[in-house]
């Protein structure tokens, strides 16, 4: 035989393959910790602990060394390992945090070979180095090499070379050398020897085989090889054999390689320079409608688009637009980039150009019912003018009122940027409550503002008023509507109650005033103008 | 000037589970203050409240009107109120056919329709709610409610101080003229005074599942339904100044008064015609014949005569006739049962066979038999069999008929903790604040939050939220959150349960729990058998049981051998391992202090180690003057008579009560207030009012003011938990008994108290470790030998041998377990045999193996395991007919699995049974511990007092007792015995997380020996859980035996 066959499949399978191998297994275990540990700007001492429910209880899966050293073990609850340990800090598991810092690792590993992929239960990555090494001199020199690297970035790695996938794996989690770096190239008899220290959990096997066979005292992979396959398979099943087999051979293993991202993009390199009001609003519309039609055919829907060029001196420029609303309809796309061309200055002529689209979602259709607006078109229509305000004026510049569950007059509306105000509710009739029974004015002012008072007894209305330095005259009154403070909030300073009442005034105006402080607790009295009726 | 109203209709408290935000004591005694003379309590679909209510509006001498506030499935909301005790019945029957409909679940509202209002009988006042804005819908309701209801129909009015009072009182009246209705003002009170607001609104955050910050309308917008003054309400309803006086009408309408209800006892507990009282002295006639065969001693004879002019002039012959029915029925069916409580420690009692403590011994008290002053039913509880009480409730059920006999409810109330975390929750803290938060309230400390522990939290003492969840917590103690089901307290009554109260389904099937919990049903009179279970019981029945198979004595309650001094040797050594109610640390400490000579001194032993004595300071004078030490005399020689007994020193309830009443001049019904605020004394604190009365009053009467403030931590402390003397008197005969046959059985008290499991204060492993070290022979579980049950085999010599049974394995089914010692007709040879002759699965097979149960087929643990694993793949593949003829193991000679270390064997063991007869852990370790200087644990008895010592052993058991000021009690063992070990509060925060989370405790600290009693004072905690692991190296699993940690 000796010659060897490589064939993948277009998803990076590998099928079938004879002849000798390298694999490199690089495991991290404390990746989740040291994530952490960067995210929150935290040393090496922190006692950091990562949980995850379990059955409802909250347990610890991953800890820092530091942890590990105080006494703390994995399976620990959270409120038994913050009884022990009352400093500790405690952060929930995000796999697939771990998960993307695990890719980042596979395709830096891309270096030394085309050909990586993750572990994500296991914490690790896999390069395949066969037909690679000689790049780096050697299977070895790669492996430190890239210790050396990822140890620098702070990174702690148990790392194993071997000729096969599996023994990589288990030298890498269970060798106690694998901290320096374990190699296992040698003679069969020494990659035996190497290998049997191994306890029976390195072989990849559910919890309950290895369980059987820590109980029948079969402990080390080098315990099993006494033993004929079929009575291991007649108790533990073909799984057990197979993993053993794999140690040697890994035709049967299926590893999948990381692949890279497909940016939405679309590229055109100009064969003349562009230059001119004319020839750049044409190049806009092209980049649009070939986006617009690259986002259709993959049934994807953008928020953002980032416009580029490069003039011809090797500069380059970009622009960033959002949208409120994802969309793949070019006309929105063009209205929201409209005024771009106008802005785009050619200088000597622009010879290539993008257009990059991010923060997708997946398309799904909206079938409008015939003769209604189920489609909420109207609100579309009002987005697409808020998309168009905020492109020209600034996200942040473009405000929107938004109804908040609240008695107090104050805090019933909030003005956020139109960026957050996504997903929120606009609709200020369905918001309001039926419990406002009282009519609330349609006009407030931003400040209430001090008024003095003439009333008959000190909880009756007023009967006079003077707002604004002029006399008012009040003809009809009602209330009283209490509110109460927000005694909750931290921050409350005032904790007066307040009377409102719908004054009618002998001029014509019907305003919205309030008292603040109650007469009969003996508070501080004070009257405020809120807002007008009509 | 106008006529001030004198009735508040329409206020709900706290009874109104998550609603209301006041309790019922406190809105009525609000409404007194402010001059109402009668108040109108309607809570939300429950009559919980009422009794409480009726309680304090007799305290305040205002009037009551029962009602409830009934939420309808279309929204509209009516209260209903009683006039008579006929509408009572039908308003509490329609309320209770809806909640019946309804499945088990405490936060869900019933759901009612309008049709089911139509049962309420026709003098009924139904007050309809309109919604807070009133349309023409309203106007169509109030139509068909008219057409649908026979009671009395009125529309009721409330204001909230929304802005639209005017127009909402203007449109009610509008729509209540158009339908010929009459409108009435209500109150509407949600709490008693305006700062109850912020609890109102936490409140409905907990019901709606949300937060402060977002529950924005779900709050309230004012503070204003609270109770206003009859003036004010006045004023405020200028202009249907007639609403407001048609309150009083109906109030002066609605007569009826809880106390109406007496009881009614249930029927068919005579026979032979004869009258409950011809029947009640028929069947102690009876008794006593056959309890004194030689003529009723005159002592005795005397009880009898004075408790039957008592129960005769109190009409209580039914009752007792209703226990003795049931404890009859016990008996016939061969349960084991003991009655206890003030009323059961009586010569009638012991004649019933309710009880087996003889009067001539015990000496009871006619004082607290039965109260003439408490017009209360006697108080008898009674213990079953904990296996068995379920037939006596199956029984009650179907003698009594499911309709007239139901369960008790109890008050699930808001405790330190969950006050703490809901209301975090509701401010809508992070779940690791509150997680912080709570872990600083140990146990069930109670309301207090002090600043350290806010800091201990590692939060800010200063924040204002902090302070404000810290206050309100602390408000809400006691808050009811929701009902759930008594323990075992059965009512039973002669006609329908439903007419009595509000009855809702209970978590069992076709079982109805009333609304109102023991307290309630005591304050109404209300007839309430306490039926519940006691392991203890089950254990002593199993003992007499085994007792008459192996060694052929026939014994029981009555006629165990009486002050047998060898059983009262042992209790005096201290040794008391599984003994009923004595086998704490704290009690096995006591004996050897106390010395018990007879059986009164185990009454006071049972009674004296409990909060009350120790609170009282009660414990060491009492010992000092056992002793010797300290003359006996008394405060008076008024309370000679009363203290006598125990010295001159009050240990039991009933001489708290006899201190009140002679010594500070309390009358009885005084003392009898005392002892239920003693009793409730957690939920409410009403106890502080008697303080100076009773303090003041025996300073005046010349007794010392250091006694009497004693005295008063006593009663006190009786709150928390105290014990009357006629319950330590039930409970020291099970002491006694059980101290019996450890002392003359050791191997059927152990046998017993395993089969009887889980009970008690030991796991299973200490059990089985005292009775060996009591000599008795103990065999491990073998599946050619063991039965389901642990139980005794004959050796070479006189004593039996226990063989443990096959229910210590854990994963093993009883009926598997049943069927493999039901097919064994003869020795298991094979594994295999097990599969074929007896069924068993697989999963039960690899249990056994675990625990090694294959001794007899000369397989240890691993080698049985490797068999059943090729069977269990065979199983799975195989058809059933080609079962047998596969070859039978014959791989196993080729291969020799390796031979298990002890170290892996006993960790096995532990892992599948708990524990392991091979060795003790700590001993086979003890080599390597000494290596290192750490002493096996027993060897303390080789040290003398104050020798400073570093001791390790396994943890059996951490306790942190509520009087002990945050001491913690840790108990270590090795294979030979254990150590008390006692750690001082400030260790156990600077050793927190050794004390908290280590099985194999290293302990450095001094030898503290006082008489017979060795402690061990600890200095210094060390975790050495990292030799257990050595035990295991391989596979780094170490043995992690149970603690039993802060019960």
């Amino acid at each position: 035989m000796g010659m060897s066959v490589h064939i993948r499949n277009a998803s990076g399978i590998r099928t079938h393959r004879t002849g000798s191998s390298e694999y490199i297994y690089l495991h991290f275990p404390y990746l989740p910790v040291m994530r952490l540990a960067r995210q929150h700007q935290l040393d090496s001492s922190a006692l950091i602990c990562v949980y995850q429910p379990e059955k409802g209880v909250d347990r610890l899966v991953y800890l820092s060394e530091a942890a590990h050293r105080q006494g703390l073990s994995t399976g620990l609850s959270v409120p038994d390992a913050r009884a022990r340990l009352p400093e500790a800090l405690f952060y929930p598991a995000d796999h697939v945090a771990d998960t993307r810092l695990l890719v980042r690792l596979a395709r830096w590993a891309w270096r030394y070979s085309p050909r990586t992929g993750i572990d994500k239960t296991a914490l690790g990555i896999w390069i395949d180095m066969t037909g690679a090494s000689h790049l780096v001199g050697g299977c070895m020199a790669g492996l430190h090499q890239m210790m050396t690297i990822l140890s620098q970035a702070g990174l702690t790695v148990h790392a194993a070379a071997s000729p096969s996938y599996a023994a990589s794996w288990a030298l890498a989690h269970y060798h106690p050398d694998a901290a320096q770096g374990v190699e296992c190239f040698g003679l069969a008899s020494e990659r035996v020897q190497m290998l049997d220290i191994l306890p029976v959990t390195a072989l990849r096997l559910e919890a309950d085989c290895v369980d059987g066979l820590v109980r029948s005292g079969l402990r080390s992979i080098g315990a099993l090889r006494g033993l004929r396959p079929a009575d291991l398979a007649m108790r533990f099943g073909a799984s057990l054999t197979v993993r053993l087999e794999q140690l040697n051979d890994d035709r049967s293993e299926r590893l999948v390689a990381v692949r890279a991202d497909q940016p939405m993009l679309v590229t055109r390199h100009w064969p003349e320079p562009i230059a001119g009001e004319a020839p750049v609003v044409r190049m806009v519309d092209w980049l649009i409608d070939e986006m617009a039609s690259l986002l259709m055919m993959q049934e994807q829907q953008a928020r953002q688009f980032e416009l580029g060029w490069q003039y011809t001196d090797g500069t380059t420029a970009h622009m960033q637009f959002r949208l409120s609303r994802a969309s793949n309809d070019r006309l929105i796309i063009r209205r929201l980039c409209a005024d771009a061309a106008s802005r785009i200055d050619a200088k000597f002529g622009i010879d290539y150009s993008w257009m990059r689209a991010s923060g997708l979602v997946d398309y799904k259709p909206v079938t409008a019912l015939l003769g209604t607006d189920q489609t909420g078109l109207a609100e579309i229509e009002l987005e697409h003018m808020i998309d168009v305000l905020a492109a020209r004026l600034g996200p942040e510049k473009v405000r929107r009122a938004i109804p908040c569950d609240s008695w107090h007059v104050e805090k019933s509306e909030e003005r956020v940027a139109v960026t957050e105000a996504e997903g929120r509710h606009h609709d200020w009739q369905i918001e309001m409550p039926s419990i406002l029974s009282a009519p609330r004015p349609v006009r407030l002012l931003n400040i209430a503002e001090p008024i003095t008072t003439i009333s008959v007894l000190p909880d009756h209305p007023p009967q006079q008023l003077v707002w604004r330095k002029k006399h008012w005259k009040v003809t009809q009154a009602s209330g009283p509507e209490r509110v109460g403070p927000a005694w909750w909030q931290a921050d409350l300073k005032d904790s007066r109650s307040r009377d409102y009442y719908r004054l009618q005034l002998s001029q014509g105006p019907r305003i919205w005033v309030f008292r603040e402080g109650l007469a009969e607790r003996g508070d501080k009295i004070g009257w405020y103008m809120q807002g007008f009726f009509c | 000037m106008n006529k001030i109203p004198q009735t508040a209709l329409g206020c709900m408290t706290n009874f109104s589970f998550l609603r209301g935000a006041s309790h019922p004591a406190e809105m009525i005694e609000q409404a007194a203050s402010l001059g109402w003379q009668a108040i109108g309590i309607s809570d939300v679909m429950s009559c919980a409240g009422l009794v409480r209510a009726h309680m304090a509006t007799k305290q305040a001498g205002i009037r009551l009107i029962c009602g409830v506030y009934i939420r309808l499935q279309d929204g509209h909301d009516v209260i209903c109120y009683a006039p008579t005790r006929a509408s009572y019945e039908t308003i509490c029957q329609t309320l209770s056919a809806a909640t019946m409909k309804q499945p088990h679940k405490a936060s869900v509202l019933p759901v009612m329709y309008k049709g089911e209002l139509a049962r309420l009988s026709s003098d009924t006042i139904v007050i309809i709610l309109p919604a807070s804005s009133p349309d023409d819908n309203f106007a169509a309701h109030l139509g068909q409610m008219k057409a649908i209801i026979s009671g009395r129909v009125y529309v009721g009015a409330y204001q909230l101080r929304d802005g639209c009072d005017d127009q909402r009182l203007a449109r009610i009246s509008h729509y209540a003229n158009a339908e010929q209705l009459d409108m009435v003002a209500l109150a509407h009170a949600l709490y008693h005074v305006p700062r109850r607001r912020p609890i109102a609104d936490v409140l409905s955050c907990i019901r709606h599942k949300t937060t402060l910050a977002d529950a924005g309308y779900l709050l309230s917008r004012n503070a204003e339904r609270h109770l206003l003054t009859p003036q004010e309400m006045l004023r405020r309803w200028q202009g249907y100044e007639q609403a407001v006086y048609l309150a009083d009408r109906l109030a002066h309408e609605c007569q009826f008064s809880l106390d109406e209800l007496g009881f009614e006892y249930p029927e068919s507990i005579t026979s032979q015609n004869r009258t409950p009282m011809q029947e009640l002295a028929f069947q102690v006639k009876q008794g006593s014949r056959k309890r004194y065969p030689d003529g009723v001693p005159d002592k005795v004879a005397g009880y009898l005569e004075k408790e039957m002019a008592l129960i005769k002039k109190l009409d209580y012959a039914p009752f007792f006739l209703t226990v003795f029915d049931i404890v009859r029925f016990a008996r016939s069916r061969n349960i084991l049962c003991q009655g206890r409580g003030s009323a059961a420690n009586s010569a009638v009692c012991y004649c019933l066979f309710i009880t087996a403590v003889d009067p001539e011994r015990s000496a009871p008290l006619l004082e607290r038999f039965i109260s003439e002053t408490r017009n209360e039913p006697p108080d008898i509880d009674v213990d079953f069999e904990h296996h068995r009480r379920e037939e006596i409730i199956q029984y009650i059920y179907h003698h009594y008929g499911r309709h007239r006999a139901g369960l008790a409810a109890s008050v699930i109330t808001y405790r330190g903790r969950s006050a703490l975390v809901e209301i975090a929750k509701a401010f809508g803290l992070s779940r690791d604040v509150q997680k912080a938060l709570s872990a600083q309230v140990w146990g069930r400390e109670k309301g207090k939050f002090a600043a350290e522990a806010i800091i201990a939290a590692g939060l800010d003492p200063e924040d204002r939220t902090l302070r404000q969840i810290t206050s309100l917590a602390a408000e809400i103690q006691g808050f009811p959150r929701h009902l759930s089901q008594h323990v075992g307290g059965f009512v039973i009554v002669r006609d329908s349960l439903d007419k009595l109260c509000v009855i809702r389904p209970a978590a069992m099937q076709a079982r109805s729990i009333i609304e109102w919990d023991k307290d309630d049903l005591d304050a109404l009179g209300l007839l309430k058998v306490d039926v519940l279970a006691l392991g203890m019981l089950s254990c002593i029945q199993g003992a007499f049981h085994l007792l008459a198979t192996y060694y052929q004595r026939n014994l029981s309650l009555a006629t165990i051998p009486p002050e047998d001094s060898a059983a009262y040797d042992m209790l005096c050594r201290g040794d008391s391992v599984g003994v009923f109610q004595v086998e704490s640390c704290a009690q096995m400490a006591m004996l050897p202090r106390l010395q018990p000579r007879c059986f009164h001194d185990l009454i006071v032993q049972v009674a004296i180690v409990r909060p009350g004595p120790i609170q009282g300071d009660m414990v060491h004078p009492y010992l000092r003057r056992r002793a010797g030490r300290e003359q006996v005399d008394y405060p008076s020689a008024e309370l000679r008579d009363v203290l006598e007994r125990t010295l001159g020193v009050p240990l039991f309830q009933e001489q708290a009560m006899k201190i009140a009443i002679v010594g500070a001049g309390f009358t009885g019904a005084e003392a009898d207030q005392l002892r239920r605020a003693m009793a409730t004394f957690k939920k409410n604190g009403d106890i502080h009012r008697f303080y100076h009365k009773m303090v003041e009053g025996m300073i005046e009467r010349g007794y010392d003011p250091e006694f009497a403030k004693r005295c008063f931590k006593q009663i006190e402390g009786f709150g928390t938990y105290g014990f009357p003397e006629s319950h330590a008197a039930s409970f020291a005969l099970l002491v006694y008994v059980s101290a019996w046959l450890k002392c003359h059985y050791p191997e059927i008290f152990c046998c017993a108290l395993l089969n009887a499991q889980p009970m008690g204060f030991y796991r299973p492993a200490q059990l089985i470790a005292d009775a060996r070290r009591h000599g008795v022979e103990v065999r491990a579980i073998d599946v050619n030998y063991s039965e389901w049950d642990s139980t005794l085999e004959p050796t070479s010599h006189s004593r039996h041998a226990l063989r443990l049974g096959l229910r210590l394995v854990k994963g093993l089914a009883k009926d598997e377990a049943g069927r493999l010692a039901a097919a064994r007709l003869s020795d298991y040879q094979t594994v295999a045999s097990l599969i074929t002759i007896a069924d068993i699965s697989v999963q039960a097979l690899q249990a056994l193996a675990a625990a090694d149960a294959f001794a007899s087929l000369g397989l240890d643990a691993r080698q049985a395991g490797w068999q059943i694993k090729k069977l269990a793949r065979q199983r799975h593949h195989q058809l059933p007919l080609f079962a047998d003829i596969s070859a039978p193991d014959v791989d196993t000679s080729q291969y020799q699995l390796p031979i298990a270390e002890i170290g892996e064997k006993l960790s096995q063991d532990y892992h599948a049974t708990g524990l392991s007869l091979k060795a003790h852990p700590v001993d086979v370790l003890a080599s390597a511990l000494k290596q290192d200087g750490w002493l096996a644990c027993s060897e303390i008895a080789k040290h003398k007092d104050g020798r400073r010592l570093r001791l390790a052993g396994l943890v059996t058991m951490r306790q942190r007792p509520g009087t002990a000021k945050g001491t913690v009690f840790v108990t270590i063992e090795d294979g030979q015995g254990s150590v008390n070990v006692i750690i001082w509060h400030h260790l156990t925060v600077s050793y927190r997380s050794a004390l908290l989370g280590t099985h194999l405790m290293g302990i450095v600290g001094r030898v503290q020996r006082e008489g017979a009693i060795t402690h061990f004072i600890a200095e210094k905690l060390v975790n050495c859980d990292q030799y257990l692991v050595k035990l295991q190296p391989e596979t780094g699993e170490a043995i992690t035996p149970k603690s039993r940690d802060f019960h």
